[in-house]
């Protein structure tokens, strides 16, 4: 038993809404959901995943073992700038 | 991939997927394209505004703490006028199950589907909104899906919306993440027609009832700790669930004299649907891009009517800048302590304003705060800002331009909101339901105009 994330292509371009701006009509309407798989399945293999409200899903797997990624960021010299006016104005407050 | 007849044959079947998918018959409350009879659409719902709260406080979503913001005060006064400077409060949303006010908005739509018996609930939101689906499906032993715009072509996503997805999972929904488009909502009716699970939509009277009770609680607290009624009270506008509800409940609890003023984050030339803008703005919610067309057309939402209209309930509407934002979210957690998600600080930039212009015996409500986390903070935000190609500057709020340039300003007195003319809004609606009529407005759809857009004439004489 495996944890996986997959993809799949919802619409190609020619599909895509008559609403969507230039940009957005140039590429594919793509999906991406994580669950549960078996047998093993590389990086660019099609699967079949059952995720978490218990649905099959079906699409290449895009990574194995997914975790997450996103940060708390580092700081940029404008918040640096930003925050030294608000320790000042805070303390003489 | 799907083929092109079945992406036209689901979008043919909507009307029926949504009714079977809200228990609601929505062609009951509508005249045509335009009239809805909104008091009997809210009614719909059978709850009453005591079940309402017996229903939340089931599950632990409601009376939250409501808070001085004494040194933001003290504060705000050192820049305005000799006898000005109102008492700022805030309403500490964050204290809510997932971590924000969108449980209050949750909870109905899951008591509501476990109650008729659904498996579960679904929801198309980048917002929020997906951790207390999440949340409340939990606590109701429904099944969830959040529905998730998430990526731009090459597969970058913002750091706020890769949060709220981490959470989601992390609370046993499935995510189901797409690219940029509107095809959005046929992946929700696809996703309605194979699970028949119920569509928790924000823009069901469920949903917005579910808000009334922040409006309320905010009269009561205010109450309580000043012996007065808020002079102001301040709501983020996205799609208007938030102004409709507060505002429902304002009334209810008899604060007819305070003043609601919705803000927004303001991206005016960002292109909501567009793959190149998509990771240009900071804000993925409470923005312009929702507030502007959703407020001179309600009408284009995930349910054939909008029970969010909240032109019928907000007094100004302003914008405040992104830099703002996050300048406000600076000085709410080094001077009161309270670290919290950038996004729900949006009333609060404006507060630091408009609390300037009131006298200071007056009070300042801030509706919202919501959680924070990794990906939810300025640093997290303001570091993939600018690997999007934004430059992130010091500079005034008038120094900003969505997309291209984030200005944090560098004083308390450089903050500033910009007016939305509430007039120009409510004419545009009044040109919009033309359009969709495509004739002549008659004597109802004229009257319901001057109630819906609270136009001070006929439309007729608006538009002319």
């Amino acid at each position: 038993m495996e944890w996986v994330e997959i993809e799949w292509t919802i619409l190609e371009p020619d599909q895509r809404a008559g609403t969507v701006p230039p940009d957005t009509a140039q590429v594919p309407y793509v999906g991406r959901a994580r669950g549960v798989t078996s047998g093993g399945p590389q990086i660019g293999d099609e699967a079949e995943i059952v995720t978490s409200s218990g649905r099959r899903l079906r699409g290449r797997v895009v990574t194995r073992a997914p975790g997450y990624t996103h940060s708390f960021g580092a700081p940029l010299p404008a918040w640096l700038e930003m925050r030294e006016h608000i320790r000042t104005s805070v303390l003489e407050a | 991939m799907i083929s092109t007849s079945s992406y036209d044959a689901l979008m043919e079947r909507r009307e029926e997927i949504l009714r079977q998918a809200t228990g609601l018959d929505y062609g009951s409350f509508s005249d045509g394209p335009l009239v809805v009879d909104y008091e009997r659409l809210m009614a719909a719902t059978g709850y009453s505004p005591e079940d309402v709260r017996r229903i939340q406080r089931a599950t632990g979503v409601g009376a939250t703490p409501f808070l001085e913001l004494r040194n933001v005060t003290r504060m705000v006064r050192s820049v305005s006028p000799p006898g000005y400077g109102a008492r700022v409060f805030l309403k500490e949303e964050a204290a809510n199950p997932s971590g924000s006010f969108k449980d209050r908005r949750a909870s109905m739509s899951a008591h509501h589907a476990a109650k008729l018996g659904y498996a579960g609930i679904v929801a198309a939101t980048s917002g929020n909104y997906g951790a207390a689906i999440a949340s409340q499906a939990a606590m109701h032993g429904l099944r969830a899906i959040v529905i998730q715009e998430t990526y731009d072509s090459a597969m970058r996503g913002q750091p706020e919306i890769l949060e709220k997805a981490r959470k989601c999972e992390a609370l046993g929904a499935e995510v189901l993440q797409t690219t940029v488009g509107p095809e959005l909502f046929f992946v929700l009716l696809s996703v309605l027609q194979e699970t028949g699970f119920f569509n928790a939509s924000l823009y069901t009277p469920f949903s917005v009832q579910g808000i009334e009770t922040l409006g309320e609680e905010i009269v009561e607290d205010t109450r309580a700790a000043t012996g007065r009624d808020p002079a102001v009270v301040l709501a983020t506008h996205a799609g208007g669930g938030m102004c409709t509800g507060v505002g429902r409940g304002l009334r209810r609890a008899g604060a007819t004299d305070a003043q609601l003023v919705a803000v927004s984050v303001d991206l005016r030339g960002l292109h909501m649907a567009s793959d190149g803008d998509f990771n240009r703005k900071s804000f993925t919610t409470g923005h312009t891009g929702f507030s502007l067309p959703f407020t001179s057309w309600p009408d284009r939402v995930d349910v054939p009517r909008n029970a969010a209209r909240s032109l019928r309930y907000i007094d100004r509407f302003v914008t405040v800048t992104q830099g703002s934002v996050f300048y406000a979210t600076e000085l709410l957690a080094q001077a009161e302590g309270l670290e919290r998600g950038p996004a729900g600080n949006t009333s609060l930039a404006a507060a630091l304003v408009l609390a300037r212009e009131l006298p200071r015996d007056a009070v300042l409500v801030v509706t919202e705060t919501e959680y924070t986390g990794a990906g939810k903070t300025p640093w997290a935000q303001l570091s993939f800002a600018r690997e999007m190609g934004v430059d992130v500057l010091a500079g005034p709020p008038s120094a900003e331009v969505p997309g291209e340039r984030i200005a944090l300003p560098s004083s308390l007195e450089q903050l500033a909101v910009s007016e939305v003319d509430l007039d120009r809004v409510r004419r545009s609606y009044v040109n919009a339901a033309r359009r969709v009529v495509q004739r002549p407005l008659d004597a109802r759809e004229r009257s319901f105009l001057r109630e819906d857009a609270r136009l001070e004439a006929d439309p007729e004489a608006e538009a002319a």
